[in-house]
């Protein structure tokens, strides 16, 4: 307490303007809604989360299982994997943990000071069904046809962050700044790109335009490679909470944004581009140069070249160790949802979430039940974000009287790696977290209990919970 | 928060990085798979422009034989020999075995005890009746040798009047020392003639007092008593004796005006032709070649051309060309020559050259003689040369190219090198030929393996026509795989070709040969545990 007691003023300060300005009308409207309980005196909310989601939208697990185990891959396994491929491919991989902490209210008895610390690292893959094809199944079946390679591209990202802020201690409204590191990244891209060999293959064309950035001063050399030289960026970004209940509904809306801000990343670092177009129908051998004594050769590229390692393509590279610095966007996430108890046993609900890398937005539909004071369990049907529809499962546990255990499982059935009934799942995810709950509202109701109900005793309550999103 | 934060971040960076290297660790095993590769890997173009330079082509109508045009000099006769002056040497002696040294004579200080005027003739080959006016030397020199066996030293002043250099007679000294103790007193000297002049019509014939015309020049001698051995002068002795010598050596003409006399040089001239592709049973039909002999005859001189023999290959050329060609003098005007355009027909329907160049030679070798003024001009003396107007002799050469080959061009083989690091295809090189050339190709390929395998192909393009707008072509499949690859072996390769006789070449002819890669590719992803 002393710590956060000496912490106040200088927070009170730095954060005054725009908690002003973010919760002013925030705070109006859900005065409307929230209950009118009193004051809480015990500490604020605690949560411990930790996550990892990959998914695609092209790559089965049956595929990836394959390419996994290795060996050979046969043409009538790939030619499937094509023949179910979408035109664009994606691919992502979440990986995180955060701990938050929330004092007892001590502003007018009504702020808590709530901070966090965090990581995250994503990947983000996509790729054009005709460069999957090129790699994998080859040129032959597309002759004639020119492919296209554009949009394709792979972003990596390791991020650390902190956030300070406050969180009114009724409403659980919250705003916070995030200081954000990314620690690594790394980023490469057709934004143009195709291929065509004609048919009766006597002329080839390809156009490539890609481009390569990574936050390192240094390429690993034969020397190897130290952590020294990655070169982080760091940025802000403002994240909050807006939860909104209604008094004579039960209705719930939670509205989440998460580390809406930009990053500044430093000069120095790698960048590499090719911007460069190549029309062939073959290259010469050249056969005067044996009849002729005197030949000179023409300008432009010959097999001689290649055999001697001479082609000159290396100088359409170009590739500097002194990268502009630039300002980019934080991966921002926003997460929205509505939660509904037409029974106390009972639950639906529609959840929103967007933003981190995803290619599109992820949407929910579920239904939960409460057989137990302790024991909450639903089942959620998924679509869109980083690909396909699957089912989700969730259940909340309340392992202690302030403390709920919540694990949300993505495509269970994506976990039963290498079974048959796993072969057409697309990914696999999981979310576990473990929150401390101050009790005595109704934020704390249904698996939080409210305070008329003694922990551990059935029977119906009104209101909703408060499972975290 | 400070020891929070750092800790943290520590904890971050364990946890971002086994993340990373779970999760983009690689694959369990090596992953393999084809890929079906169809892409253009060669394509060249072969024609008449890449191998003969376009000089040598004279492109006409499209649909006639292109004409092989070649134009170049030829060194057929060594025109130095024309200028050669031989080296000539003038002497002079007094006492000893000649007169001229009275014993007891005095010499004193100062004395010109010796005063000499004579006439110079140059050497010139009096059977080819030369007569020079008039010379200007690039190169050579004057040596002169001289000793004595007086007490005492002389001066010895030489004056050729008719011998300018740098606008002045020439004239020139040196010191000839004193004997001693029976030793003749001798020197040497040598004066340089380069750019001299020689007015070879000024010398005057003591005897008639009339100047001679040609060949003659006028030298005089002093020798003056210098230094003395006994300071009261010197007698003559009985034994006494003065030898005088100079010699006008390795001249070299730059200019020449006279009359260059009737004399014959050697010609010889030989030059290579089909040796390059043996043809098998070549046919030609070179009607309509031009083959001619130019001279540009920039001599104030008259020549006459004998072709004694004109040989293509073995096979000696009969008919009127083996006689005499007159080739005109220049007219030289102002110091300019103007010459008269003169040529010879070497492919002259009288005579049979060619017949016999349709045979194939592989040399043409002509050997002759050309003559100095075949007609007797040496009383006009107006013969001239200037070394930078050099006669200058070219053929030019026409020819329709109407040929034709029927049989075997060339059976070769080659050693296939083993590629242990294959790169894991396996299909063909599908090489394309087409061309417009009016040949039916047919090639035997046939690859023995050491593993005793045998791949063996025959290509067979029919002819292509470049008047008629058709283009042969066909295809060759080269298997290509590990096996053949990694195993080395000889290729053998039988060319044939048949023109079906002599066919008009249109210059616009060409060969093109596509290669196409069209297998599979096994990639490999090593997970680099090896």
């Amino acid at each position: 307490m002393a710590k956060i007691d000496m912490t106040r003023n200088a927070w009170r300060g730095a954060m005054a303007l725009v908690v002003m300005l973010a919760m002013g009308s925030m705070h109006a409207s859900a005065q409307g809604l929230v209950d009118r309980a009193r004051m809480l005196t015990d500490r604020g909310p605690a949560s411990f989360e930790v996550w990892a989601h990959q998914r695609s939208n092209a790559i089965t697990s049956a595929t990836l299982d394959a390419f996994y185990t290795g060996g050979f891959l046969t043409s009538d396994f790939l030619n499937r994997v094509l023949a179910d491929h979408p035109e664009m491919a994606t691919a992502g991989l979440e990986v995180g943990w955060s701990k938050r902490w929330s004092t007892r209210p001590f502003i007018k008895d009504q702020w808590s000071l709530t901070w966090s610390v965090g990581s995250d690292i994503l990947t983000r893959a996509q790729w054009r069904q005709d460069l999957f094809a090129l790699t994998f199944i080859g040129n032959a079946p597309s002759v004639g046809r020119q492919m296209a390679l554009s949009g394709t591209g792979v972003r990596l990202g390791a991020f650390n962050r902190v956030s300070v802020g406050l969180e009114q201690a009724k409403s659980r409204q919250r705003i916070e700044l995030s200081l954000v590191q990314r620690v690594a990244g790394a980023e490469w891209g057709i934004p143009y790109g195709t291929f065509l060999v004609s048919e009766g293959v006597d002329s080839m064309e390809v156009v490539m335009q890609t481009y390569a950035s990574a936050s390192v001063d240094n390429l690993p050399q034969d020397g190897g490679f130290s952590f020294g030289q990655i070169m982080p960026a760091y940025g802000f970004g403002v994240s909050g909470s807006l939860p909104l209940i209604s008094d004579n509904r039960p209705l719930q809306l939670e509205l989440e944004f998460r580390d809406v801000g930009v990053l500044w990343e430093p000069s120095g670092g790698q960048f590499a581009m090719v911007d460069t177009s190549l029309f062939t129908t073959g290259l010469p051998i050249p056969i005067a140069a044996y009849l002729d004594d005197n030949y000179v050769a023409e300008p432009g590229l010959t097999i001689q070249n290649v055999l001697d390692g001479n082609t000159g393509y290396e100088d359409v590279v170009f590739h500097t160790d002194s990268a502009v610095g630039r300002v980019l966007m934080l991966p921002s996430r926003l997460n929205a949802k509505l939660s509904y108890w037409p029974y106390d046993e009972f639950m639906m609900k529609a959840a929103v979430r967007a933003g981190n890398w995803m290619p599109q937005p992820e949407l929910t539909l579920g239904v939960g039940w409460m057989p137990d004071a302790r024991f909450a369990f639903g089942l959620d049907f998924r679509t869109g974000g980083w690909g396909q529809s699957r089912p989700a499962l969730w259940l909340d546990w309340r392992i202690t009287k302030k403390r709920i255990l919540s694990l949300d499982i993505d495509d269970p059935l994506g976990f039963m790696w290498r079974q048959d009934v796993a072969a057409y799942t697309y990914g696999r995810g999981f979310h576990l977290t473990l929150r401390r709950i101050p009790g005595e509202d109704k934020w704390t109701r249904m698996m939080g209990l409210d305070r008329q109900r003694a922990f551990g005793q059935s029977g119906r309550r009104p209101g909703p919970s408060t499972r975290n999103m | 928060m400070k020891t929070l934060f750092s800790h943290r971040l520590r904890v971050a960076w364990a946890f971002a990085g086994a993340t990373v290297v779970l999760g983009l660790g690689g694959c369990q095993n090596e992953l393999s798979w084809g890929n079906d590769v169809h892409v253009p890997v060669l394509d060249d173009r072969l024609s008449w422009g890449d191998i003969v330079p376009d000089s040598l082509f004279q492109e006409g109508d499209p649909t006639e034989a292109v004409r092989f045009a070649l134009q170049d000099t030829v060194d057929v006769v060594d025109w130095g020999a024309v200028l050669e002056i031989p080296d000539t040497t003038w002497a002079i002696q007094y006492g000893g075995e000649e007169e001229g040294l009275p014993e007891g004579f005095p010499i004193l200080p100062g004395a010109n005890f010796i005063a000499v005027t004579d006439v110079f003739e140059f050497n010139v080959d009096p059977s080819r009746g030369v007569e020079l006016e008039f010379a200007e030397i690039s190169s050579g020199a004057i040596e002169i040798e001289a000793s004595h066996t007086l007490g005492l030293e002389m001066d010895m002043v030489y004056e050729f009047p008719h011998i300018t250099l740098n606008g002045q007679p020439l004239l020139f000294e040196f010191n000839l020392p004193s004997a001693e103790g029976g030793v003749p007193g001798s020197a040497t000297t040598t004066v340089d003639l380069s750019g001299a002049q020689f007015d070879f019509t000024q010398a005057v014939d003591s005897e008639t007092g009339l100047n001679f015309d040609t060949n003659m020049l006028d030298i005089t001698l002093v020798a003056v008593a210098s230094e003395f051995a006994n300071p009261n002068g010197y007698l003559v002795q009985a034994s006494d004796s003065i030898r005088l010598e100079l010699t006008f050596q390795s001249l070299v003409m730059e200019k020449l005006e006279g009359y260059f006399g009737n004399w014959e040089l050697p010609m010889s001239l030989g030059v290579g032709l089909f040796d390059t592709i043996p043809l098998p049973e070549p046919v030609a039909d070179f009607e309509g070649m031009e083959l001619r002999l130019h001279m540009d005859n920039t001599m104030g001189a008259d020549l006459r051309l004998y072709l004694d023999t004109i040989a293509l290959g073995e096979l000696l050329v009969e008919g009127d060309l083996m006689a005499g060609h007159d080739i005109p003098r220049a007219i030289w005007t102002t110091g300019v020559p103007e010459t008269t355009p003169w040529s010879l027909d070497l492919a002259s329907p009288t005579s049979t050259f060619v017949q016999s160049l349709e045979t194939f030679p592989d040399t043409v070798s002509v050997k002759g003689r050309v003559e100095l003024n075949p007609f007797d001009t040496s009383d006009l003396l107006m013969d001239r040369w200037d070394a930078q107007f050099l006669p200058t002799a070219w053929l030019e050469l026409s020819v329709p190219i109407r040929v034709g080959a029927n049989g075997l061009l060339f059976s070769e083989s080659f050693e296939l090198d083993v590629l242990e690091e294959w790169p894991g295809f396996d299909g063909f090189l599908h090489l394309d030929f087409t061309h417009t050339f009016p040949i039916e190709v047919e090639a035997h390929l046939r690859a023995e393996l050491l593993n005793g395998t045998v791949v063996q192909d025959t290509l067979l393009v029919p002819a292509g026509s470049v008047p008629n707008g058709t283009v042969g072509g066909s295809t060759l499949s080269i298997p290509l795989n590990e096996e053949n690859a990694t195993t080395g072996g000889t290729m053998f390769v039988d060319f044939a070709i048949n023109t079906f006789g002599a066919q008009p070449f249109t210059g616009l002819e060409y060969v093109r040969i596509q290669g196409r890669l069209e297998g599979t590719q096994t990639i490999v992803i090593d997970h680099g545990e090896d």
